[in-house]
């Protein structure tokens, strides 16, 4: 048995167990002699957390690893959902080489008609039909409601002998034709056409570029494909629901599609269901490769049948954590039962450590666990205080997570320190271990362990500086080959309507929200072009706009205008042979007081599906959406120009990555600031000795230092999850330093090191299994975990020794 | 809208089929074997008779409009082919050209001298689809499909005159009456009145009428 330390200072180290954590001793005393009453209550506990567990509903939701509260990003997140597809099912129709349009519509059409409850509550494949006297009657009340400074020099410019008689001309011939009997009317009230520039402004709320009406349905530029949009009451977040939905799709496909038409669909359900069936695959892979490979490294390094007595703690930790968060929260997420094999790995170090504690047969048990609780205890306290600093993020699946780890650390020490000495002292059988021979398996040349050390570290520390901050959730998401390219079909079929800024224009009701609207309309168009804005504001302003618009039309007939008019359709229309009183309806119409315009008039017309996409009403607000091309000029506009309207919220991808990443830079750093803080105290409480305080801290620093280099030179970057893995190394990596330095400085076992390098290995297995998911969440967190205890590791078992001082071997 | 233009056009196919009738009844040329049937069902019994042997129609037609709106009638002149079971052409040739044609699935249209003609799916203009289905009837003297759509009055038994009350409230809006006019020796349909509420109205007389000769392919290409 190797001691490294002075005789001077085990003598101080015992007194200080002694002191402090004679309770264990002394609880372990008392259970040596009421074993059966320990073991009955373990099994109590556990048979409670059986129980729990019987009624466990994981849920394989999106929603925890997505933002929630009051902060910017949450807000914004909750904004996006609102988007006008955000929570639609698209599907594309593409024609086969045989198919006609006609055919083709006819599909959509049956589709559509068998989209019911309960798992669509409506469905259109085009705006809803209209009457055929709607639409007209629409645009020419709409006229004056709508007549903007820009249309009033327009139309002055109509008003010229020239243009009256072009204009007169198409009407004339208009009336000769086979439609002639259902377009007089219209060309009575409107001879000179000025409903042209009602239907120019609809162009303001096609929100789908790629897209034309045939036969009032949805067809795309080249008209191959149509495009059916349905609703749905299942929530997004709903992954068993959008499970259901898209298969009863999927029937109702097979059904009523031919072989020869091809259908795409596209919708975040599909998303959800697809990263929740990859969480769920995950889930049996991860942990049960985890579960297999630290069983086997424990028991390929005890070589004893208690190593089973080891393993049944992590174990028993993952049933009792996950109970006890289900105590806290109604469901657990399937994420954080994917991190049961970071727990097992982190869990099952105070175990090991422990058993190769109890292999010294030169002192009492009672005696070494006294003495073992001291660095089990300081370990796994201060891994919970820094897992606790996860309770500060805004994603509710890391708060999860937070209250998960803590309460399996938590348990795992209990077990550990009560529980587990009893058992491998109680029951017979020998506590063996690998390496019993080979007493210099970790003595390396002091120097040159420094010199690696330094050396690696100054070059990850210059790699560091080319870490990235990743902001974009899309990163996160599980998508699948197959949905990649229906995305890419989307995009190429009907253009990029998914991608635009959206802004929110906010009041306390319809009318100041519109007022709102109207501002933020007249803004933008002042700083790119008007026809890229998608907007209500242009054929639906607010009242307060309306009647100023009306006040623009009459004044603009009533200063001449109508004289001039009266004049010029007489003098050419009775040129072209139109009767005196052909156009008298339309100067009945500019005598009268038009109507204002009222959003059932937009129903009338076939535009409410539009309508309801861009007005949502809330509870106490009323929001009004306008898109725009998500550039950094618009977003800069937004963040930065003091003139823009007020009562206007920008939300975009592009924004929102940015949001987020400087989320994460202000989080990655809170969670560094905060984790170091806590377990400087710490382990500064435990040592009371600045040397082996900053020793102890060796693998946090390392550990950190190495994943960040590394990720550096990888080029892989932090995201909003494997953020994470910073609290994960920080605590392991304290608890491996306080193990050693606690094993150098008081004398233990040389043993000892053999447990720290098992728990290393275990923690290693255990989050790295993480890396085999195939959810790009879980894989990012495996990785970047990963690297940090290839610092982690090494640095415990190699550097601080080497730091320490001389050994005795030399 | 398009539902009017295609009564409009249907009835010009009225007076096809009604004017194959009476083709057929010059062709005859033989008493009738029995007394004829009076009223409406007497009419109907005749049209049914001879349609039956028509195959091919090719006629010209004179068309005038009379609008309270213009101060002259517009007259316009064109002319019209169809070979059964499912080729049609319809023109104007002045004043200004247009029209369309279809044949069987194939379709195209035009507008001016100058514009070239279009082609389009049958199946995807629901308007000449309907145009298409009417002469179907009409040509199969489909009477209780046509009569869904109107009430029919008999005016006049010798020389048959009929007028169609539309009985669709939309169609109710532009349409008053449309007044089908035979020839009294050769029952031929000489002429088409379509009466507009308000009073403006479409006369189209038929002129040249052949039968049963073939038209050129080229016209439905």
């Amino acid at each position: 048995m190797t001691e490294y330390d002075t005789n001077k200072e085990r003598n101080s180290g015992d007194a200080q167990v002694k002191s402090v954590f004679s309770f264990f001793q002394v609880l372990y005393d008392f259970f040596a002699r009421r074993r059966i009453l320990l073991y009955v209550l373990t099994f109590a506990v556990i048979v409670i957390a059986a129980l729990i567990l019987r009624n466990i509903t994981m849920n394989e939701d999106i929603a925890p690893l997505l933002p929630d509260g009051e902060n910017e990003a949450a807000r914004d997140f909750a904004l996006l959902q609102k988007a006008p597809f955000a929570d639609k099912i698209l599907i594309s129709l593409k024609a086969g080489q045989s198919t006609s349009k006609q055919s083709l519509v006819d599909t959509a059409e049956r589709l559509t008609q068998a989209m019911s409850q309960p798992y669509f509550t409506g469905a259109v494949s085009g705006p809803a039909s209209s009457s055929l006297e709607a639409i007209p009657q629409w645009l020419m009340n709409a006229l004056p409601n709508t007549f903007t400074i820009k249309d009033q020099s327009a139309m002055e410019e109509i008003l010229t002998p020239e243009i009256v008689r072009d204009r007169l001309k198409k009407a004339h011939a208009q009336l000769t034709s086979q439609e002639g009997m259902m377009l007089k009317p219209l060309v009575q009230i409107d001879p000179l056409d000025l409903k042209g520039f009602v239907l120019g402004k609809l162009s303001h709320v096609n929100i789908i570029p790629g897209m034309q009406l045939h036969d009032n349905h949805f067809i795309s530029d080249d008209g191959k494909n149509t495009l059916v949009i349905a609703r749905t009451p299942v929530k997004i977040t709903d992954s068993k629901g959008s499970k259901e939905m898209l298969g009863q799709l999927r029937e109702l496909i097979k059904k009523f599609v031919p072989a020869d038409v091809e259908a795409s669909t596209l919708s975040a359900y599909a998303y959800t269901m697809a990263n929740a069936e990859a969480i769920k695959g995950d889930l049996v892979l991860i942990l049960g490769s985890s579960s297999v490979a630290i069983f086997l490294l424990i028991m390929y390094f005890l070589r004893s049948w208690k190593g089973i007595l080891v393993f049944l703690v992590p174990s028993s930790v993952l049933c009792l954590a996950t109970a006890g968060t289900l105590l806290i929260y109604d469901s657990v997420s399937a994420v954080t039962i994917a991190f049961g094999s970071v727990l097992l790995g982190i869990s099952d170090d105070y175990p090991i450590l422990v058993y190769f504690a109890l292999s010294n047969k030169e002192r009492s048990a009672g005696n070494i666990v006294g003495a073992v609780a001291r660095p089990v205890l300081f370990g796994g306290m201060t891994t919970i205080i820094t897992f606790s600093v996860m309770l500060l993020s805004n994603l509710p699946g890391q708060r999860q997570l937070a209250i998960f780890c803590m309460i399996g650390v938590a348990v795992s020490l209990i077990f550990s320190l009560i529980v587990l000495p009893q058992l491998l002292q109680g029951l017979p059988g020998e506590k063996r271990y690998f390496g019993n021979k080979p007493r210099g398996m970790f003595i390396l040349p002091r120097k040159w362990v420094v010199f690696c050390w330094i050396g690696i570290s100054v070059l990850c520390l210059w790699q560091a500086g080319s870490l990235h901050f990743n902001g974009d959730l899309r990163i996160l998401n599980m998508v699948p080959e197959e949905m990649k390219k229906t995305e890419q079909y989307f995009a190429k079929t009907w253009g990029n309507f998914q991608d635009n800024a959206i802004l929110f224009a906010e009041g306390k009701d319809l009318q100041s929200s519109l007022q709102t609207n109207d501002r933020l309309f007249a803004y933008l168009s002042e700083k790119m072009p008007a026809d890229k804005i998608i907007s209500l504001a242009p054929i639906f302003p607010s009242e307060k706009t309306e009647a100023s618009n009306r006040q623009r039309w009459k004044g603009f007939w009533a200063q001449g205008n109508e004289r001039l008019a009266n004049r010029l359709l007489a003098d050419e229309g009775g040129k072209l042979g139109f009767s005196s009183t052909a156009f008298m309806p339309f100067f009945d119409m500019l005598k009268k007081e038009p109507r204002p315009l009222a959003a059932n008039d937009l129903t009338a017309i076939g535009l409410d599906e539009l309508y309801n996409s861009l007005v949502l009403r809330e509870k106490d607000k009323v929001l009004t959406l306008t898109l725009a091309p998500d550039t950094e000029e618009i977003v800069g506009l937004f963040d930065k120009d003091k003139n823009r309207p007020e009562g206007v919220r920008l939300v975009s991808q592009g924004r929102f990555r940015s949001i987020i990443s400087k989320a994460l830079v202000d989080n990655f750093f809170r969670y560094i600031i905060f984790a170091l803080v806590v377990i400087i105290i710490s382990v500064s409480i435990l040592f009371r000795n600045l040397k082996k305080t900053i020793l102890a801290l060796m693998p946090v620093a390392t550990g950190l230092i190495f994943m960040l280099g590394a990720m550096g030179l990888l080029g892989v970057e932090f995201n909003l999850f494997n953020i994470v893995a910073t609290i994960l190394v920080i605590g392991l990596g304290v608890d491996l330093g306080i193990f050693m330095v606690c094993n150098l400085s008081e004398g233990y076992e040389h043993t000892a090191n053999l447990g720290i390098l098992l728990g290393g290995l275990t923690s290693f297995v255990g989050l790295g299994a993480l890396i085999l998911a195939r959810h790009p969440a879980l894989s990012s967190i495996g990785t970047t975990v990963m690297l940090g205890l290839c610092g982690v590791i090494p640095s415990a078992l190699f550097v601080i020794p080497a730091l320490y001082g001389k050994r005795d071997e030399e | 809208m398009k539902k009017i233009v295609i009564i409009f056009v249907v009835f010009c196919f009225i007076i096809s089929a009604s004017s194959m009738v009476c083709a057929q009844e010059q062709q005859a040329l033989q008493p009738p074997p029995k007394e004829p049937l009076k009223g409406k069902a007497g009419a109907f019994a005749r049209i049914e008779k001879t349609v039956s042997i028509i195959n091919a129609v090719a006629s010209e037609f004179r068309q005038e409009r009379r609008l309270a709106m213009l101060k002259e009638p517009v007259v316009s002149s064109g002319r019209f082919y169809y070979e059964k079971p499912d080729k049609l052409r319809w023109e104007f040739i002045s004043p200004d050209p247009s029209g369309f044609l279809v044949n069987g699935k194939f379709a195209k249209q035009w507008k001016g001298k100058n514009n070239p003609p279009e082609a389009f799916d049958l199946q995807q203009n629901p308007v000449i689809r309907l145009i298409v289905d009417q002469l179907m009837a009409w040509t199969k003297a489909d009477f209780a499909w046509i009569e869904q759509r109107y009430v029919i009055f008999v005016v006049k038994e010798n020389p048959i005159v009929l007028k169609l009350v539309p009985r669709s409230s939309k169609e109710k809006k532009y349409i008053d009456q449309i007044l089908i006019s035979f020839e009294a020796d050769t029952h031929y349909t000489s002429a088409v009145d379509i009466i507009e509420k308000g009073g403006d109205s479409t006369h189209i007389r038929f002129l040249n009428m052949i039968i049963n000769n073939s038209p050129q392919k080229e016209l439905f290409e």
